[in-house]
């Protein structure tokens, strides 16, 4: 349309010119490398998820690559990506189903089905190990036949999880019911997949994990809240040593608001809270002398990550409507906004990958 | 072994309709009923300059198996955005949303005051005996909600017809069966009608999965749905110049909700619709001057239900609404009309604090002028609602002949429409409330158009050609705001513009039969000011295609009646990301026959849909149907 109006007005002249300098952003690259992937949830019940790539080369944000790739939805609500070897699993939570592709052009290798409401995934030895809410297990999947191959017991509402010396420690949130509370780590035996033990950690809804430099486990715990009775319990950060399952200290952070995400630097040493239910903050702690931390950023994220090479942090935003497309931003180790990107709805989980 | 048992099938039709061919007499349901009364007074008589499309007898018969919801879609501009067949049903009038459309039921607005919607796949065609559609913006004379359209429905009792009864079976593919029945009871001063209908559709029909690896073809699974219905309705002359009736409907729609095709698993969920709608009336009628009241209610009740979560929604509402109408011609060229509805509407939800009420009182002023070559109309409503003012509202319309068969028609109006009780008053459950501050969303229509109509005694042609132009302000849209809470807001300006292109032709040369009826519509639907959201302004709004085409040629010849249908619906956003859906063409076919005997009449009746194996999404990852046949017969008793 636009080339049709400037045809019109300005001539061939003026189209040429437009044409060989045109570098249209929407067009995918024929390799997806050296980048961050970006899973974008959709609106829930919509089946509109997404994944975008944020790619050094460019500077550019390419969105919907999944679909562009293989001509179909991704699903509904892709809570989370990861990327192993040459391959990303986009963990689609409302689909029931974790979709498998070729990690540079992102064509599709499998569809993983067989696991009730996924949540997130690592992989270990060639076997994935999904956080799955609708069972409350850990459903593993062996990764040469892309199925189920046991299920482990976990607590309620499996969320995020971490390995540590073929441990695997599982964080235990509420799931959908907040009527409900949980305050135990489940861990598992990775080289026998068996359940090791659930330890209790001593605070509500434990909802992410992340490893200092020393081999603290940095355990966030949102607390309680319960919309119905407006029953709150304060969130806090727990340190547990991953060794003797023994928690070290408890830093209450805040009585009435709920993070939900946490990440480490590169280096270890600095752990980011953040996305509060009705509170705006990305906040700063250092392993070395935690409590509340201190404000890093004063803004109303969705979603947040540390790319784990570079130090800079991914902030996804989604827009006021939640059914429109959100915004990526990208900021230096110190904070400072380098770039901001549109991105497709409710953009979630980040995948720091492929730094080739 | 398959391919031999379909052949016997189609050879066994074949014989079955070539006999009939032989046997056949030319007359019956191939006529249209004559139009006796129209009970949408108001729309034919006050609102000039409008675009109307009646949906005649004959097609209403053919396709009375369908729901008002597979119907529209077929035969109208309308955009029908259905989740599948029984699935959730709404209606897109010009580029506007659902619930900008007015649904009136025997001069009985049906809109849910809790949404301000109707789902169509709950209405059954065979209960309607007459079917208008108008386009454009109407509040003046259809209250709240008609800033884009209305659909008018009716039953059309006729004195003096005797006594008659029919009884229908069909049953088809993926285990759709359907029954219905009839008994009219016509004499010379009253008639009684009472219609019956039921389906069971298992709905598991098979379909190329496009959003999952591989594409494999399917079957929908927990997708099935069962109906029952009843219309009874009424009408005796009381003396000379009047008479009373009454019109009942019980609806009760049982429908399983399957997943989503990207999804894996199934589904528990299901949905209950419960449908009360009832009207009686009070006509008189003299030369000059005719007084109607009438008095009618809607009843809806809606459970929601997923076993999986535990969750259970209960949603009811109800409608009464009391019109008294007076018109009175003078000098034989000015007509007046005094009307004063007053409308009370309920409802109770889990979702609100305690159950809601809003009252509405409206009195309308109509003028009508008709002096060769012109007719033209003046209409002015005022509304109070719980004791506050509505800005006023009006239409204006004009149909002026301009030679023998050719007329132009404009019309101007101002609209509103309330915000539903959803957008007042949802409870504060943390993630959603209402807004008890909104405002009536406002917008003016504005269209004109060229009509030609010629009608000699065997053949009918018409044509159109519309330009129309809506918009409405403080569009009422739900946001999140800096609490992330849910919360709607009067926040867009829509447009709409856009041209409707009609062409018809039905001939009745002895014993051939033909119809041609063509339909086009362009729509731009736009959002303007988008406010808060981050759709770009100028981008054509969710499920509105640009482009709909229908096509119908039918051919008769005695009592057989064959007809081809086609559309096209072009292709459409469905989510603010720009995602889109891909167009689609579907074509149908309808074979019907009638085969007299001596106290009874046969009526046979065979159609294919999607003839040609679209695969086609009306929403998103919602499945629809590949090919599907359908046959039954009618039995009607003399």
């Amino acid at each position: 349309m636009i080339l049709k109006k400037l045809k019109s007005q300005f001539g061939f002249p003026a189209l040429f010119l437009i044409l060989i300098s045109c570098n249209d952003p929407a067009e995918s690259p024929a390799l997806y490398s050296n980048g961050v992937f970006i899973s974008c949830e959709g609106t829930f019940n919509a089946s509109n998820a997404s994944v975008s790539f944020y790619s050094y080369a460019t500077d550019s944000l390419y969105n919907n690559i999944f679909k562009t790739a293989n001509s179909r939805s991704l699903g509904d609500v892709a809570q989370s990506i990861t990327v192993y070897e040459n391959m990303a699993f986009i963990v689609v939570n409302n689909s029931n189903k974790i979709e498998v592709v070729n990690a540079s052009d992102f064509r599709e290798i499998a569809t993983i089905t067989e696991v009730s409401s996924p949540r997130y995934l690592v992989i270990s030895n060639d076997k994935a190990y999904v956080s799955c809410w609708g069972d409350h297990s850990i459903a593993i999947i062996d990764l040469k036949s892309y199925e189920v191959i046991k299920r482990i017991p976990a607590g309620i509402g499996p969320e995020k999880m971490i390995v540590y010396d073929n441990k695997l420690f599982v964080a235990n949130t509420n799931a959908y019911d907040y009527t409900l509370d949980d305050s135990t780590l489940t861990i598992i035996d990775m080289n026998r997949d068996e359940l090791l033990t659930n330890i209790n950690i001593g605070a509500y809804n434990p909802v992410d994990l992340e490893l200092d430099r020393l081999g603290n486990l940095w355990v966030l715990c949102r607390g309680r809240m319960n919309w119905d009775s407006f029953d709150q319990t304060p969130s806090y950060l727990v340190k547990v040593n991953p060794e003797d399952l023994k928690v070290l200290a408890s830093y209450e952070l805040f009585a009435d608001a709920h993070p939900a995400n946490l990440s480490i630097n590169p280096d270890r040493d600095r752990l980011l809270y953040g996305i509060f239910f009705l509170r705006s903050g990305i906040f700063e702690v250092s392993v070395d002398d935690p409590g509340q931390g201190e404000l890093f950023l004063d803004i109303f994220p969705y979603g947040f990550d540390i790319h784990q090479e570079k130090g800079e942090l991914f902030v996804t935003h989604a827009a006021a409507d939640f059914v429109s497309n959100g915004t990526l931003e990208r900021y230096s180790p110190e904070g400072n906004l380098l770039e901001s990107y549109t991105s497709g709805i409710n953009g979630n989980g980040i995948a720091v990958t492929i730094a080739e | 072994m398959e391919l031999n048992l379909k052949r016997k099938v189609c050879s066994v039709i074949m014989v079955l309709f070539s006999v009939l061919v032989v046997k056949a007499d030319i007359t019956d349901t191939l006529h249209a009923i004559p139009e006796l009364e129209i009970q949408a007074s108001r729309l034919n008589y006050y609102l000039i300059g409008a675009s109307v499309q009646k949906i005649d007898s004959i097609t209403l018969s053919n396709y009375e198996i369908l729901s008002l919801a597979e119907l529209l879609n077929q035969k109208s501009s309308l955009a029908v955005n259905s989740y599948g067949p029984g699935g959730l049903a709404g209606i897109s009038i010009r580029g506007g949303a659902a619930h900008h459309a007015s649904v009136i039921w025997n001069g009985i607005n049906i809109q849910s005051p809790m949404h301000g919607g109707v789902n169509f796949s709950t209405l059954p065609v065979c209960f309607v005996d007459e079917a208008q559609i108008q386009y454009g913006g109407a509040s003046t004379l259809f209250g709240s909600g008609n800033a884009t359209g209305s659909l008018h429905m009716a039953e059309n009792l006729v004195f003096n017809h005797g006594i008659q009864g029919e009884i229908s079976g069909f049953g088809g593919s993926a285990g759709n069966f359907i029954q219905s029945g009839r008994i009219l009871i016509s004499k010379k001063s009253w008639v009684s009608s009472l219609k019956f209908f039921t389906q069971q559709n298992k709905n598991n029909f098979r379909f190329q999965n496009t959003e999952k690896i591989n594409k494999p073809y399917e079957r929908l699974q927990h997708a099935g749905y069962k109906q029952l219905g009843i219309a009874q309705a009424n009408k005796m002359m009381i003396g000379k110049h009047a008479w009373i009736g009454t019109n009942v409907w019980l609806l009760d729609f049982h429908k399983d909700l399957p997943v989503l095709m990207s999804d894996n698993g199934t589904s528990e969920v299901t949905q209950n619709d419960r449908n009360i709608m009832y009207s009686a009336y009070y006509r008189y009628a003299v030369n000059r001057l005719q007084f109607k009241f009438q008095t009618g209610g809607f009843y809806n009740e809606v459970v929601y239900h997923d076993p999986e979560l535990e969750l259970s929604n209960n949603n009811h509402s109800f409608s009464l609404i009391n019109i008294a109408e007076l018109t009175s011609t003078f000098f034989h060229q000015v007509d007046i009309g005094i009307i004063l509805e007053q409308k009370h509407e309920k409802a109770r939800s889990g979702s609100y604090q305690e159950p809601v009420t809003r009252n509405i009182l409206s009195p309308i002023l109509s003028l009508r002028y008709h002096r060769k070559p012109i007719v033209t109309s003046l209409n002015i409503r005022k509304e109070f609602v719980d004791g506050k003012f509505i800005p006023l509202v009006f239409s204006a319309g004009l149909d002026l002949t301009l030679i023998k068969g050719f007329s132009l028609k404009s019309q101007i109006s101002k609209n509103y429409s309330l915000p539903t009780m959803n957008d007042l008053y949802w409870e504060n459950d943390g993630q959603v409330t209402g807004n008890p501050d909104l405002l009536p969303e406002t917008g003016w229509s504005y269209e004109g158009g060229l009509y030609f109509e010629q009608d000699n005694n065997n053949t009918m042609i018409h044509s159109s050609l519309v330009l129309f132009h809506n918009q409405i302000s403080d569009w009422i849209r739900w946001v999140q705001d800096s609490n992330k809470i849910w919360i709607p807001l009067n926040l867009k300006k829509g447009r709409s513009r856009g041209i409707e292109a009609v062409a018809g032709i039905r001939s009745n040369l002895q014993p051939f039969k033909y119809v041609l009826d063509a339909r086009y519509s362009f729509t731009r639907a736009v959002s303007l000011e988008a406010g808060e959201t981050q759709m770009t302004d100028g981008d054509q709004l969710l499920y509105v295609p640009k482009h709909k085409v229908n096509l119908t040629l039918g051919w008769g010849f005695g009592s057989i009646y064959m007809e081809y249908s086609q559309i096209f619906v072009s292709e459409r956003t469905f989510d603010n990301a720009q995602g889109t859906l891909e167009p689609y063409t579907l074509g149908n076919v309808l074979l019907k026959s009638g085969l007299p005997l001596k106290s009874i009449d046969l009526e046979f009746y065979f159609s294919a849909s999607n003839i040609w194996n679209t695969r086609y999404q009306v929403k998103h990852a919602y499945a629809m149907p590949l090919r599907q046949f359908m046959g039954g017969i009618k039995i009607l008793f003399k």
